[in-house]
């Protein structure tokens, strides 16, 4: 009996002793928070301790230093073994605080790619954008190549970070469940702008599978329950371990009406016909555009048809008319509106089996989808599609960096890029280069290369003609890439 | 014996001579009316289908879109035209000449091709006019095989036709690239020189040309492409940042047999392969009036719309702005992504078979067509944003008449089911094509 006590004993003291040395082990996966007079910048570090020897990576930076006494003191180097910043800071409990130089600058490896698109040398975007941190501002870099992308810019100029040190916080990075959840998610909140502010309403990790619904874009749920309306977002859902300046990646398992009806517009939009046209239109208010839904058949049917359209019938094709990330810094959007973050971009290819990378602009990227359409032709030239709720099944990866800085699309058949603007042009033009970016470094093209690939086989869909601003898609088919190498 | 068939013959004489007089005298049928203002040349003149029917002295018919009321005294002829809506139109005054009509009178002008239909009405104006027998076809179509040995490199109607065939006729031919080809004289500078052109007896101005392509096969083994952005395509900074490759080899191989074309080897395509799917840049009526534009360019009368979908098996429609409309064809692309984005396609030359057809007294605006699976309206203008509005405005047009929609069914319609395509992207003028899928309209009640 005494014999057990001690054993006992002895397994407890043992694993005190453990825990004493875990707590002292900061080897290990942590997100550096670094405070800047504007948002905060983020890195991640991996540590590893050895005694008092401290190794490891800081975002590209990689790390030398030492831990004594629960005092950190680390110093960065590049790839080349040049002195890029440091930082002395204290360990208490799980956090790390510090202050330093040089911790943004290389946190994210291709960063500074946010506004590659606008330029064709985007590896020199890239090593621009590292190198302040050479010079002490590292924090502006990530901060600047993302707020290019955001404004379709060409990733240069603007913006000075701090030259001193700067303050810092790590934590411990979130860790996975040992397998993807299924999480069934009920929404209780709809929010009608696009921001930051919005409190997460369900926290999932890259692979969770979520299976969810939206309301129409009025609000209106499958049971007739009115929410808020104004093509409010359902969530926002916070992504663990996504930061700004990755790519979250969200792949639409399941888009499916699930209810039987649908309300369409039935005039033309000032953007979409000639001002003579428009004002020569009679419109007939016995076309009301209610629509029944007939799944089963996989088609739409008018509910109330007119003589013509007695056997009139459209197939259904189920899209998210949104889908967001949290716009960048401060910015808040109206439902309707569309931008680098998404939102509504009323696009008939984000539909089931499509998968929509967007970029990260806030930890957690801050998901939203809603306004869903049984079917839409392009433009959405009368202003709306069949507008209805969805059933939607959706899992998400995080892409650490390789943010683009605008929307992109992938299906069956195409490798997309959105271009989203105040004008058709200039959308085009921004689609076009945000798509010759990515297959460039996907694909290790030349500028001559991906020029001629395009000139055979690029397509334009006019996506978004008649919200505050417009959306162009361009895309190239798959069949003829995965023949290319 | 002798002198029965002396009388046969001088009866058979007497017969002949008398048919003729009275042929001379009965001007039923279909004529083409010519209206030649003073400040008119032949190519701004205004033609009409003209359908008169003669009883005793009266004459009744139709003048475009007049009624005709007059009388045809032995060689002298007055003609009074009368307007739907019963307000008069002008009057004439003329002789016969054998077999034509000419003389002097007052009409109301016509509106000028891009009035946009709006001004006031013009009071009666001085004219000559004509009148000549509408050209009739023969017994069955005609096939023709049609070598060219001229070609264009500016639409215009002042171009002599080079062929004259009748709705119905099939052409069998060839188009000829951008680069030179040893057997085709080619008349002015610039690019995308179209053969032609060819005079289709019958058609008139305000009637619509149909086109059907029945074969467009590339028939050169190198298709030659552009390796730089257009300006239109992409951003203003990645050009500026983009470096080319000045020696970059475009020069596509093309299998016709197998259907598919492969680029030269470089580093990062190694192994290039795209579907050969030959289209014709340019299809042309010749512009309005005296017109002369460049064969880069494009407009309401069709020209280097680079559209990827005028392939073989579609079907085009083109406003008619001339008699015989003046159809030419040229810039072949073995295949061509949207938008024409580096400037060219797969730059080449075609053997191409087609017939045509004509709609007497209809036409759209601008270009439009169909293939297996769309209805297709063209949107060329000065910017692509007004193109896109052209394009579905005229799209609504054609679908509101042909299928007798109101504006809220075809705006529902085009809620649903409108595909845009952004089809040139980089010549003088932008072209989007709007389009619906034939399927979808087949559940439309006419």
């Amino acid at each position: 009996m005494a014999n057990q006590w001690i054993k006992m004993a002895a397994l407890a003291g043992a694993i005190a002793l453990t825990r004493i040395c875990m707590a002292a082990d900061i080897s290990g996966n942590w997100i550096a928070t670094i405070a800047t007079q504007g948002e905060p910048q983020y890195a991640r570090v991996s540590l590893k301790a050895d005694g008092q020897k401290l190794s490891g990576m800081w975002g590209t930076s990689i790390i030398d230093g030492t831990l004594t006494d629960g005092k950190l003191d680390i110093k960065l180097t590049d790839a080349q073994g040049n002195a890029v910043g440091g930082l002395t800071g204290t360990l208490s409990g799980e956090t790390i605080t510090g202050t330093g130089t040089g911790l943004g600058g290389g946190g994210f490896g291709r960063g500074g790619r946010g506004g590659g698109f606008g330029g064709g040398g985007a590896p020199a975007v890239a090593a621009s954008a590292a190198a302040p941190g050479l010079s002490g501002a590292a924090p502006a870099a990530g901060a600047r190549a993302r707020g290019a992308g955001g404004g379709g810019g060409g990733g240069f100029g603007g913006r000075g970070g701090a030259t001193g040190p700067v303050g810092c916080t790590l934590t411990r990075a979130p860790v996975p469940p040992a397998r993807p959840r299924e999480i069934t998610y009920n929404p209780t909140s709809f929010v009608g702008y696009y921001s930051a502010k919005n409190k997460p309403e369900l926290s999932i990790f890259p692979g969770d599978i979520v299976h969810t619904w939206t309301s129409d874009a009025g609000g209106v749920d499958a049971q007739g329950i009115h929410h808020r309306g104004g093509d409010d977002n359902i969530g926002p859902i916070y992504v663990e371990g996504a930061l700004p300046g990755d790519t979250l990646a969200v792949h639409l398992l399941k888009i499916r009406t699930n209810r039987s009806s649908a309300h369409q517009g039935s005039r033309l939009n000032a953007h979409a016909a000639t001002t003579a046209y428009l004002v020569g239109a009679q419109y007939d208010p016995a076309v009301d555009g209610d629509w029944t839904l007939l799944p089963d058949k996989g088609i739409a049917v008018p509910t109330h048809p007119s003589e013509h359209m007695k056997n009139y019938s459209v197939p259904l094709q189920p899209m998210l008319g949104c889908i967001s990330v949290a716009p960048q810094g401060d910015q808040q959007y109206r439902g309707g509106d569309l931008g680098p973050f998404g939102g509504n971009l009323d696009y008939n290819q984000i539909a089931e089996g499509a998968t929509v990378y967007l970029p990260v602009f806030h930890a957690g990227a801050l998901l939203g989808m809603g306004d869903g359409h049984a079917a839409m032709g392009d433009g959405e030239v009368v202003g709306s599609g069949l507008e209805t709720s969805m059933d939607v099944d959706f899992t998400v990866d995080v892409i650490p960096g390789d943010s683009s800085g605008m929307v992109r699309v992938e299906n069956k058949d195409y490798l997309i890029a959105l271009g989203v603007s105040g004008s058709v042009p200039v959308s085009i033009q921004i689609a076009t280069s945000q798509l010759a970016t990515w297959i460039k470094e996907k694909y290790k093209l030349s500028d001559s290369e991906v020029a001629i690939l395009f000139a055979s086989t690029l397509k334009y869909d006019i996506t978004e003609l008649v919200d505050s601003r417009y959306d162009v898609a361009a895309k190239v088919p798959k069949s003829v890439l995965s023949a290319m190498k | 014996m002798k002198s029965t068939r002396h009388i046969k013959l001088v009866l058979l004489a007497a017969t002949m001579a008398m048919t003729r007089i009275c042929a001379a005298e009965d001007v039923s049928g279909d004529w083409v009316g010519q209206l030649t203002g003073p400040f008119d040349s032949q190519y701004t003149a205004q033609y009409n289908h003209v359908a008169l029917k003669s009883a005793g002295t009266r004459l009744t018919g139709i003048w475009g879109t007049y009624t005709v009321a007059g009388t045809l005294t032995g060689a002298k002829v007055e003609i009074s035209l009368t307007d739907a809506s019963g307000k008069p139109g002008g009057t004439l005054t003329g002789t016969m000449t054998g077999d034509s009509f000419s003389g002097i009178g007052s009409v109301v002008p016509a509106r000028r091709a891009g009035s946009g239909g709006m001004g006031a009405v013009q009071p009666p104006g001085p004219v000559t006019w004509t009148l000549t027998r509408a050209a009739t076809p023969p017994a069955a179509p005609k096939t023709y095989n049609f070598e060219p040995n001229v070609a264009y490199g500016t639409y215009s109607a002042a171009e002599p036709p080079n062929l004259r065939i009748f709705p119905g006729d099939t052409v069998n031919t060839r188009t000829m690239d951008q680069a030179r080809d040893a057997n085709i004289i080619r008349h002015g500078s610039g690019g995308d020189a179209n053969i032609g052109p060819f005079y289709i007896e019958g058609a008139l101005p305000g009637d619509t040309l149909v086109v059907h392509l029945l074969k467009v096969r590339t028939n050169k083994l190198i298709g030659r492409q552009g390796s730089r952005f257009n300006q239109y395509a992409v951003t203003p900074a990645y050009n500026m940042a983009a470096q080319y490759d000045p020696n970059f080899n475009g020069s596509w191989e093309q299998y016709p047999d197998q259907g598919i074309a492969k680029l030269p080897p470089s580093l990062g395509l190694p192994h290039l392969t795209i579907p050969l799917k030959p289209m014709l840049g340019c299809i042309s009526v010749a512009p309005p009036g005296e017109e002369q534009w460049g064969g880069t360019d494009l407009g309401v009368f069709g020209g280097n719309m680079d559209y990827n979908q005028w392939v073989e098996g579609a079907t085009l429609y083109f406003p008619v702005f001339h008699p015989g409309a003046l159809l030419g064809m040229g810039d072949a692309h073995g295949a061509m992504g949207d938008g024409e984005v580096v400037g060219t396609g797969l730059e080449t030359s075609v053997d191409v078979t087609f017939s045509v057809d004509l709609i007497k007294g209809f036409a759209t605006p601008q270009v439009r067509g169909e293939d297996k699976d769309y209805l297709i309206s063209m949107g060329v203008s000065g910017s692509v944003p007004e193109s896109i509005q052209l394009a579905t405005t005229q799209l609504a047009d054609w679908i509101k008449h042909d299928y007798h929609l109101n504006d809220s069914e075809v705006a529902l319609l085009f809620g649903d089911v409108l595909k845009y395509e952004i089809t040139e992207l980089v010549d003088p003028h932008f072209n989007v094509a709007a389009k619906v899928p034939k399927s979808v309209l087949a559940t439309l009640n006419k």
